[in-house]
């Protein structure tokens, strides 16, 4: 479904990316972990077509990266590190103001059972006053409006309480397992990714994690 | 909600400061209007003059001081004036002595007109020689009219002419032909001291700076919606960013000029301004130009405190030098190029700032058609 073949990428002189290659299949969670400045988040943003690569081809369903952009990304989720939604906003008004602009068309009731799917029950509420996690949940959902096949989510759960982790990744394998969605995602929360995840690829010279990794009943895959 | 478009939630979650910047405008060139016009009313000269002569040039001398805009004049008795003059109720006093008709038809210019003042009449000087400028020319009128008898005596002709005669048609003359009349301009209004007084503040000048300030503060959702958080969120709409800020930029223009329409029927209601069919295209024209300009600027910004500081800098460099506080008149004659530098001085002389109309529009396909930020 998804495939990464050779991809590179440089900052100037610096390699960041180096001849990265994995797959991954319909209805499968990977985990990408490293240390900072590994690469994470530059490959989480090359599959998301928020950057290009240097070198390297990518394939999602069979269509290239490089020809259709604009197409490829009705099918890309991305949630990215930051919460980019509107404070002053209510929920509600996040959820239809992105609804409008998506290309799948969903009513509010629709919007809103999504975000009861993952226990986002403040719907009238402004998100300037909602918990971190609520925000964190509500940053997910306006990302999956437009249904998408590829999700893509770069420290989804980072300073949360553990209920909401916990609501977020059941959320996350529910998706996965009963929707079919391919998910890859950055933790640095080894348990939840134990947990969650049927792989986990790990970027960096750095063998800590692949170290700590090891044991735990998960695959771990090196990537660079 | 539902049926809304996206453009107009915001309008909807924000309709009270919309609605707000919209009216500010116009109820505050009201008020400042008003409250300009009480206050030149209040800093009028205060003046006695006391006429003596019961004659009718000196009652035309009382009438002719008492048209001037920027005096107040009172007419009580001499006592009662000088009294005031002490306790500085009056900046000076003016006597028509008795026997000023009879003195000026004999030429005789001496003590025609007594001056008071005291030692805070500090517009007396310019008062007495506004006095004496008038009476000046009764005196020049009858003068020439007693050269002219003296003329025609000479030729045995005195019967066709008389003295009133000559007087009269002098003065007909002197109202026909404009031959004493005073021209002010400011702000590219021309008016005569006969017609309506000489108002020193333009109202459209005025409301052009508060729109200014005003549609800064409207146009600062665009560094709201811009903000580098969100903008990753654009990549995966049906429509891009700039595609959405474009229709929201129509959607604000419509409602600006719905509100500039509103201003319009305002004006001419509460402060008497004239509506005329060539006013619209230089209000169109006036509107979609610093609606451009604070559009355009909004995308340099990230933060909207900086902004709107910036945005209340430029509309008082722009009305400064679009001419609405001090007239640039004498500037735009010498210099043409001086009203190109603000759209402020279009509006006010009803013509299309088309320099800024073009730079502006040229400037948003740039940014429209331009990459922009390297996106994949």
């Amino acid at each position: 479904m998804l495939e990464v073949n050779g991809v590179q990428k440089r900052y100037k002189r610096k390699n960041v990316l180096q001849d990265v290659s994995f797959q991954l299949k319909s209805g499968e969670i990977a985990g990408l972990v490293g240390e900072n400045g590994a690469g994470k988040s530059t490959l989480l943003q090359i599959v998301a077509t928020v950057m290009q690569p240097s070198a390297g081809e990518l394939l999602l369903d069979g269509d290239q990266y490089k020809d259709s952009y604009k197409q490829l990304r009705r099918k890309i989720g991305y949630v990215p590190q930051e919460i980019a939604v509107w404070e002053e906003y209510t929920v509600e008004e996040n959820m239809l103001f992105f609804e409008k602009l998506s290309w799948e068309r969903k009513s509010a009731e629709e919007c809103r059972q999504l975000c009861l799917d993952m226990q986002l029950t403040h719907w009238k509420e402004k998100v300037h006053s909602l918990s971190g996690g609520m925000k964190r949940k509500l940053n997910l959902a306006i990302s999956l409006l437009n249904d998408p096949v590829l999700l893509l989510l770069d420290e989804p759960t980072v300073g949360i309480d553990l209920k909401s982790k916990m609501e977020i990744s059941a959320y996350l394998r529910k998706l996965a397992k009963m929707a079919g969605k391919t998910i890859l995602y950055t933790s640095h929360d080894m348990d939840e990714i134990t947990n969650l995840c049927d792989r986990v690829y790990s970027i960096g010279e750095d063998p800590f994690y692949p170290d700590l990794l090891e044991g735990r009943g998960v695959e771990v895959v090196k990537l660079s | 909600m539902t049926g809304m478009p996206a453009q107009l939630i915001r309008m909807r979650k924000e309709w009270k400061s919309l609605v707000c910047w919209l009216i500010l405008p116009i109820l505050l060139t009201v008020a400042v209007s008003k409250v300009f016009g009480v206050w030149q009313e209040e800093t009028k000269v205060p003046i006695a003059v006391i006429v003596e002569d019961d004659s009718q040039m000196a009652r035309q001398l009382a009438n002719e001081i008492a048209a001037i805009d920027l005096l107040e004049v009172r007419y009580i008795g001499l006592d009662e004036a000088l009294h005031k003059l002490q306790q500085h109720e009056l900046d000076s006093v003016f006597l028509l002595r008795d026997g000023y008709e009879t003195a000026v038809l004999s030429n005789d210019r001496n003590w025609l007109i007594r001056g008071y003042s005291s030692n805070r009449s500090f517009a007396y000087q310019a008062v007495a020689e506004t006095v004496m400028s008038i009476a000046q020319q009764d005196m020049s009128r009858s003068k020439a009219a007693s050269v002219i008898q003296q003329l025609y005596k000479e030729y045995g002709m005195e019967d066709v002419w008389n003295y009133d005669a000559i007087i009269q048609r002098s003065m007909e003359r002197q109202e026909n032909e404009s031959l004493l009349q005073t021209h002010f301009t400011y702000g590219r209004q021309s008016s005569t001291s006969e017609e309506t007084p000489m108002r020193l503040l333009n109202n459209r000048g005025v409301w052009a700076f508060f729109t200014i300030i005003s549609a800064f503060f409207l146009f600062d959702w665009m560094i709201k919606e811009s903000r580098p958080a969100m903008q990753i969120r654009w990549l995966y709409t049906s429509i891009s960013f700039k595609r959405h800020a474009l229709r929201m930029f129509v959607f604000y223009t419509a409602l600006t000029i719905l509100s500039d329409v509103l201003s319009i029927f305002v004006f001419t209601f509460f402060l008497s301004e004239p509506v005329t069919s060539s006013l619209l295209l230089p209000l169109l024209t006036f509107r979609t130009t610093l609606n451009l300009l604070a559009f355009l600027l909004a995308i340099v910004f990230r933060q909207v405190l900086p902004y709107t500081m910036t945005g209340i800098a430029i509309a008082l460099f722009l009305t400064v030098t679009g001419g609405a506080v001090i007239p640039l008149d004498g500037l735009t004659r010498k210099w043409e190029w001086v009203e190109a530098i603000s759209p402020v001085q279009s509006l006010l002389s009803m013509t299309v700032p088309v320099v800024w109309m073009i730079g502006l529009i040229a400037t948003l396909a740039v940014w429209f058609y331009g990459r922009g930020r390297r996106v994949a």
